[in-house]
This record gives C-alpha cells, structure tokens and sequence, in this order.
C-alpha cells in the first residue's frame, strides 16, 4: 500500500483568509517599500507616451536551455545591438548581458536599422504579415535574427539570438521579444517581465483580451495569463524554423492554436 | 478613497492608487511576512515590495473587497514558499499527515485543494478555525495564537487536532487515502 504524505500547510496555500487578518508583530518600513514598489511600476506610466518604446525581454529562457552540451569550446560573442553572450565551455552557463543598444530607429514614419551608427533603411519592407529578417552569422557560431514587422502605427521588433548546441542537434532561440498595441503600449511578453531599452524592469500589462483585432495570435499560457503574438511574428518564426518553440526552458509548448 | 475606487483606479494603471495600496496595505502584508520568516528581516521588505509588484502586474484580479486578502494570501505563499526553497520550515503541530493509500495515486489539483479546505474549516466554529488559520496558515505557534485569543495552550492543541481530524475527514471523503496511525513530524 502506497504512503500519501499532505502538509497542511501545503494545503492552505490555495486558501485565503477572508475574516481574521490578525495583527500585530514586526513590520517593514513603508518609506522604503514604496520606494522600491514605485521605482519598478513607475515605468508603466511610460507605457502611455505616443512614443513608441522599445522594450527588451529577459533572457532568462535561453540561460535554462543550454544544459546538456559538453565537451565544446566555451562561446563569446558581441552581437550587433551589443548583447554580449558568453558559454562556458560545458556549455551549462549561458549568460546574456544586454547593453541595450537600440537598433531600430523610428523617424517620422520611416524606420531605419542602426548598428554602431550605420543606419539602414528597411522603410516599406515590412508590413502586419511580412517581417523584415536582418541576420548576422558570428565567427563563433552564434546567429543573431533582427526582425522587424508591424504597420507605422502598430509595430513591433525582436531579436532571436541562436547558440549552437550540438549535443542535441537543434539551435535555441533566444529572442527579445517587444509587442505594442496600436497605442504604442507595450503588452505581454512570454515571460511576462518586460525590460525598458534603459534596463528598467517594467512588470508586464495586464492581459487584455478585448480590443484586438486579427493581427494577433492569441495563445493561453500555461498559468492564468496569455501569450499575444503578432502575425508578422508567426511569420518569422515560421521563415526562421522555429515552429513550435517558445525558447521556454526546455519545454516548448505543443500544439499550439492559431486563432 | 473607497475599495472600489482604488480597484478602478488600480486597473487604470494609476501610480497614486498604487501608492495608496501600499499606505493602506503595506503594515499588514508586512508583518505577514515577518511572522513567518521570523528573524529574516532583511527578506521582509524586499518580499513585500515583491508582493505589491505582484499585485500590480495582475490589477485586474483585483476585486472590491477582497484586495486585503489576495494582498495576503500573496504574501503568505510567497514567505512560505521562501522557506521551502531554502528547506526551513515552521514549527506548525503536526503539519505533515501521513495516509495511507490505495489504488492510483491522485494529485489535489489548486481548485480541489481550495474547495476541500474551505469545506473543512466552515465546519469548525469561528474561534477553531480561526486558531486553525493563525497557526497553518499564518504560522503562528500554536503558543502565539493561543495567547493572542486569550486561549490556554492545552485548549488551543484541542482545537487544532479538532480541525486537523475535520481536514483528514475530507481527505478520506474525497479518496485522497486513509489516515494512519502516526504523523512524520512531531509537535514543534
């Protein structure tokens, strides 16, 4: 016969208290946790600029997909918006440090690719299903994908960040991942953490399912939020072969609906 | 300001009802925090500020009402979860339960668990399940909530294992297993 272990307080994780409330005992200082809670949420009033703002997402996917190479050569790369990647050489650590260079300009409608201040043009060259893709081979093997897509006034930029990984025969994506709604407000991202060009953590919109309109794929996540993506997105993906990963830690989501 | 004017203004995204969230709430979610995590203070206010930040990214959860319990409740679970991580635990009087078995094994998903926890303590009168909730739920020792309801240690174990046999009765009912004689950890 099988042995069943409960903790009771384990199980009083899905209550909540709704009639005591007790009291009492030591407290943080309020000061200093407004300071923290503001400092963090302020960037959401940003959100409200017509501006449109670039947003960087964590890289924490990638840093957990890259565990079961062995016996390569560490890797480090500089990409060209200025992501330095560096794997040791067991291929366990992967570590992504963003110096958020901003590598696509908007100018009065017109959007130009800007790596180490030589612009291109790419104006016209996307629109709400066609992604523009600027790839960038680096001598260590690591590919970095610039996608851009969208309309002037609903646009969006990503890019997929490729570290070899022989052992298991497939490359990762890491992509950071910016989403707008048609008021320049960014939205939500996979790992629902946003990231200002600055490197301020902005925590993500609330999911808002109404109002959209066909340009976007919506997904159910796997907690209670959604994942939104962008047809020109899809699209990418599909171009760049990554159908059917997320760049989630090791466990893509399967099937995933098209709506 | 009332409740439902700091939800609605909350869903708008406003930084001035988040700052009154945080006058309004942050004593309260605090000290939860720092009841549990006793002697982490350091831990303390970092966890609150994540709690509240937990709380804005998810605003439109947020209900008239129930803000001070879903505050709460984050709090609770996010100290908790804390220990957990780094394999302390509370004294709580026999939290672990031990039961017997057979057939395939079920897991308690999120909205059984919440469904036959609150079952079982509805059946326990107010002042026993509100002993019940301080200590496993606030984890406060048993000789804490006992002095702050004015209840002597020995009345205050009789209602916990009161509401310990009310919850093992719902486990039963609900096929979870059977008790058995025994718990894995002992009165701390």
């Amino acid at each position: 016969m099988d042995m069943k272990r409960l903790e009771i307080s384990k199980l009083m994780d899905e209550y909540t208290d709704t009639e005591f409330f007790p009291t009492g005992g030591s407290t943080a200082d309020l000061e200093a946790v407004k300071g923290r809670v503001l400092a963090q949420a302020a960037p959401a009033k940003r959100r409200r600029r017509p501006l449109k703002m670039a947003l960087l997402a964590a890289a924490l996917a990638a840093m957990c997909l890259l565990t079961v190479g062995a016996g390569l050569a560490g890797i480090f790369a500089i990409s060209p918006s200025n992501v330095h990647i560096t794997v040791d050489e067991e291929m366990e650590h992967l570590d992504f440090t963003q110096h958020n260079d901003r590598w696509l300009i908007v100018e009065d409608g017109r959007f130009f690719l800007d790596f180490d201040g030589s612009r291109t043009e790419i104006t016209g060259e996307f629109d709400a299903d066609t992604p523009y893709i600027h790839t960038v081979n680096d001598p260590s093997g690591v590919t970095f994908h610039y996608v851009v897509g969208g309309t002037p006034d609903n646009y969006g930029y990503t890019e997929f960040i490729i570290v070899p990984d022989h052992s298991s025969g497939e490359s990762n994506p890491h992509n950071t991942f910016i989403c707008f709604d048609a008021q320049g407000e960014p939205l939500l991202d996979r790992n629902q953490s946003l990231y200002s060009w600055d490197g301020t953590a902005l925590y993500s919109a609330p999911t808002r399912l109404d109002g959209f309109d066909d340009s976007y794929r919506v997904y159910p996540d796997r907690g209670d939020g959604y994942i939104l993506e962008w047809r020109w997105y899809s699209a990418a993906r599909d171009q760049l072969g990554f159908e059917g990963t997320f760049g989630y830690c090791g466990d893509p989501l399967p099937s995933i609906p098209k709506f | 300001m009332t409740e439902e004017q700091l939800t609605k203004a909350l869903r708008r995204g406003d930084l001035p009802a988040l700052e009154e969230l945080l006058d309004r709430y942050t004593p309260y979610v605090s000290s939860v925090i720092a009841r549990i995590l006793r002697g982490r203070q350091a831990d303390v206010e970092e966890l609150t500020a994540d709690v509240f930040l937990a709380a804005w990214d998810n605003r439109d959860k947020l209900r008239p009402g129930q803000v001070k319990g879903y505050l709460g409740a984050i709090a609770r679970n996010r100290a908790f979860n804390l220990l957990r991580a780094d394999r302390e635990s509370l004294p709580l009087e026999e939290d672990a339960l031990l039961l017997e078995a057979d057939g395939p094994d079920r897991e308690l998903d999120h909205q059984e668990t919440a469904r036959m926890v609150n079952r079982a303590l509805s059946q326990l009168d107010k002042p026993q399940r509100e002993l019940f909730v301080r200590h496993y739920y606030y984890g406060q020792t048993v000789q804490e909530a006992a002095l702050a309801m004015g209840l002597n240690l020995s009345t205050a174990k009789t209602w916990l294992r009161r509401g310990r046999e009310t919850l093992k009765t719902y486990l039963r009912k609900e096929g979870y297993g059977y008790e058995t004689a025994g718990n894995l950890q002992a009165d701390g």
